[in-house]
């Protein structure tokens, strides 16, 4: 069989990182500069080459066969390319040397080119993997005539942007891992190596928190269950990195400020870089059983498994030797900022070793009994929702309290005229709705409180001489962006309503004070696939609002069936309609969800994010 | 007090804390592990009917019935059977000789009836859960070539 260009590109590839890692340790860093650009230029031929294949439907790539097909439409043709293992490790990896060049030619800091010779390695690995087990390269002995298809379900915008967002997001803490192991070398973790790598991070932190938005958005609208977070191992895989590397953007503030919390810090950055690869890992090698698993061969997982070791392993036997010679300089009374980014730091991590138990616990259990086992969401709930209180807490605390030392009275005197307002608050929402949304209520009044002072604090700043700095500004967003969510995601769980019924046509349904008429049903055909799609009238009190058209759709080339949700959006609430898939004509089964607060979810990320990425792209050291 | 029989009894504190803290987290959690059956697994060691479980296998052909909206079907893994009733909206891709996973309770009459409260199926006609597979595998029942 003959190789493909693109297999030859990997070779080249792999000549190339290993340059740049060799020349970096040997100290040739004219050549490491050198080497990343070329990597990266040759990545991006080959992403473009695969990507290419995809939009001319050339079938002699097997994974163009495999998952496209002519018929489907571009955007999902170009977005197919990611949406297979395959070429979602080529995404991951184009996406590697991507960050590694915008570091190389925007970053100031003294050690970069040391820094380029670790991310080097770092792709090299990914590359290696690529080329021996998950090439996107390989050909078919003939070219067939048509392709197998993609899956219906991928068909989405939220879903093809969701990969791409979230690997950004992951490749960004490489190069905290990256600082990590230079820093741990070179004996250099302090101020000026925080602020050299806390942009980045920042910047990373952002597409990895709009990359889950978007997962949970897409299984929002597709999955036709009315509910955005499913604790599924998947969903979970990709919480954990954000958990972490929200405790160490927080730390690294310290480290910035003052110096402190260095080996917590360095612990963390291989931590979360660790995280992310291990989240990668458990999707691609179909070790979980849950909604998007899709690669399927043991011997990937094995490789991949190594090369998870090699960096963990590798990286925590440095820090062994290197972390206690690093000086831990962090003085602070127990009333002060750091103190409270101390305890969020505990709270966070505490978080993401829930989450961890409960994904992985399951796998450990089958490898080392061979039970099989999953863990209900039951539990994530019971014991991940309280702990979120006292972070809300946290967060506002944080923000008032000084650096170094501050004082219980001071901190009183800011809290206390709205603590009071906030536990009327928390009792008037806890009379009203009953013990048993205790939970709920809470949240709320600490993220009301957490609002209440973004706003004071934000207004108090940009009446000073200095005016609102970008650093405050994007406290004060990401702040309030958590409560925002917190907020939304209360109301959600306070006020959703879900309904089933048996409809034949012209019946009518009451959800809320909405009434809901089954007008319509018929089969058209569309591009790729045959839907059959129903009409529902929305009305409220006697006016007729909108007709809402859910669909049940077969996919032609593969028979693949999806149903297709359709949702009435208002400022403050979610109106859901999903019909069952049966073949019977004379009456469906509906499910019609009333969901309070949902698009505020999605709006509270997207504030969060901007908060992120302003400090990234604002706090550049110059 | 001296400060070092202070920060003795903090540290005694704290750990007590965490210890509490571990056992209500370590207890939440084995109330929430789901177990995981096939149907011979049922017919040889049957859980009460108090747990909830999952149960796996092929939709039998011939067995779906559809009653207003009940449904019941039956699932194998080609050795034995496990009568299964559902209530409520199927998911796509529930086909008879689909590989599924169920979620619910044994009927506490009949340890050969099973509630169904969750059906997981795969958006993927070729996807087979692996437990399904493996259990499969077990009874000398799996195809080499049957995708997982």
């Amino acid at each position: 069989m003959s190789m493909d260009i693109g297999d030859i590109g990997l070779l080249l590839l792999l000549g190339l990182l290993c340059l740049q890692t060799l020349s970096a340790s040997l100290r040739m860093y004219r050549w490491t500069q050198i080497a990343t650009t070329l990597a990266f230029i040759t990545g991006t031929c080959l992403f473009l080459r695969l990507i290419y294949a995809y939009v001319v439907s050339d079938f002699l790539l097997i994974n163009v066969f495999e998952n496209s097909h002519s018929a489907k439409p571009l955007l999902y043709k170009i977005s197919g390319t990611w949406g297979n293992h395959e070429g979602s490790m080529l995404l991951f990896l184009w996406l590697l040397l991507t960050i590694t060049a915008l570091f190389a030619h925007f970053s100031h800091s003294k050690d970069k080119s040391a820094v380029l010779g670790v991310q080097g390695g770092l792709a090299f690995l990914i590359t290696l993997y690529i080329f021996f087990t998950s090439s996107p390269f390989l050909l078919m002995s003939e070219r067939p005539q048509e392709g197998m298809g993609l899956n219906p379900l991928l068909q989405d915008v939220g879903l093809a942007m969701h990969p791409p967002m979230l690997y950004i997001g992951y490749v960004g803490w490489s190069l905290a891992f990256s600082f990590a192991v230079v820093g741990l070398l070179k004996g250099s973790i302090n101020r000026t190596w925080a602020e050299h790598l806390l942009p980045w991070l920042r910047a990373s932190w952002a597409f990895l928190g709009i990359g889950i938005m978007l997962g949970s958005w897409w299984a929002y609208r597709e999955l036709g269950w009315g509910g955005f977070w499913f604790w599924d191992p998947v969903e979970n895989s990709s919480l954990l990195p954000w958990l972490s590397g929200t405790a160490l953007l927080h730390s690294l503030s310290v480290t910035k400020k003052q110096g402190g919390f260095q080996r917590w810090t360095v612990l963390l950055c291989i931590l979360s870089f660790t995280l992310s690869l291990t989240g990668f890992f458990l999707v691609r090698s179909g070790v979980l059983t849950s909604v998007h698993s899709f690669a399927s061969d043991p011997g990937r997982g094995m490789f991949m498994l190594a090369i998870i070791a090699i960096i963990s392993v590798g990286s925590l036997t440095l820090y062994a030797i290197k972390a206690p010679k690093l000086e831990n300089s962090a003085v602070f009374s127990p009333i002060s900022r750091e103190s409270s980014l101390f305890w969020q730091n505990i709270l966070m991590m505490t978080l993401c070793g829930l989450v961890f138990l409960g994904t992985i616990y399951p796998i450990i259990l089958e490898v080392m009994q061979d039970t099989r086992v999953s863990v209900g969401a039951p539990f994530f709930q019971a014991t991940f929702l309280p702990l979120t209180l006292p972070i809300l807490l946290l967060a506002t605390l944080g923000m008032l309290l000084r650096w170094k030392k501050d004082t219980a009275k001071r901190l009183a005197k800011q809290i206390q005229p709205n603590a009071i307002a906030m536990l009327c608050i928390a009792a008037a929402l806890l009379l009203h709705l009953g013990g048993s949304f205790w939970l709920p209520a809470l949240a709320t009044a600490l993220a009301l409180l957490l609002l209440w002072h973004c706003i004071r604090l934000a207004r108090q700043q940009y009446q000073t001489a200095t005016g609102l700095t970008s650093a405050f500004l994007s406290m004060v967003l990401a702040h309030g962006g958590l409560a925002i969510v917190s907020i939304a995601i209360a109301c959600y769980a306070v006020g959703n309503v879900e309904k089933e019924a048996v409809m034949k046509l012209q019946d009518t349904a009451e959800i809320a004070d909405y009434t809901i008429r089954f007008e319509d049903i018929h089969i058209t055909k569309q591009q790729n696939y045959l839907t059959r799609t129903a009409a529902f009238v929305i009305q409220q009190g006697d006016a007729t609002l909108i007709t809402l058209h859910p669909e049940n759709r077969i996919y032609l080339s593969s028979g693949k069936r999806t149903t297709e949700a359709a949702i009435y959006y208002t400022l403050t609430h979610d109106l859901y309609i999903a019909m069952s898939d049966t073949d019977q004509e004379e009456a469906l089964l509906v499910r019609v969800y009333y969901n309070p607060g949902v698009s505020w979810i999605w709006i509270g990320v997207l504030v969060m994010a901007s908060g992120a990425l302003l400090a990234a792209f604002k706090g550049r050291k110059r | 007090m001296k400060p070092k029989t202070r920060r003795l009894w903090w540290v005694l504190l704290a750990l007590c804390c965490m210890a509490v803290g571990i056992s209500i987290i370590l207890s939440v959690f084995r109330d929430n592990l789901v177990f995981f059956f096939s149907p011979t697994e049922l017919a040889v060691n049957a859980p009460s009917p108090e747990r909830k479980i999952r149960v796996g296998g092929l939709i039998k052909q011939g067995s779906m019935i559809k009653e207003g909206s009940q449904l019941s079907f039956v699932l194998t893994d080609m050795e034995n059977d496990i009568q299964v009733i559902y209530e409520g909206v199927v998911p796509p891709m529930f086909r008879e000789g689909q590989g599924i996973v169920a979620e619910g309770n044994i009927d506490p009459a009949s340890p050969v009836l099973f509630h169904a409260e969750t059906l997981l199926t795969k958006h993927d006609e070729n996807y087979m859960p692996p437990e399904v597979a493996d259990s499969l595998k077990k009874t000398g029942h799996w195809k080499e070539g049957d995708a997982p």
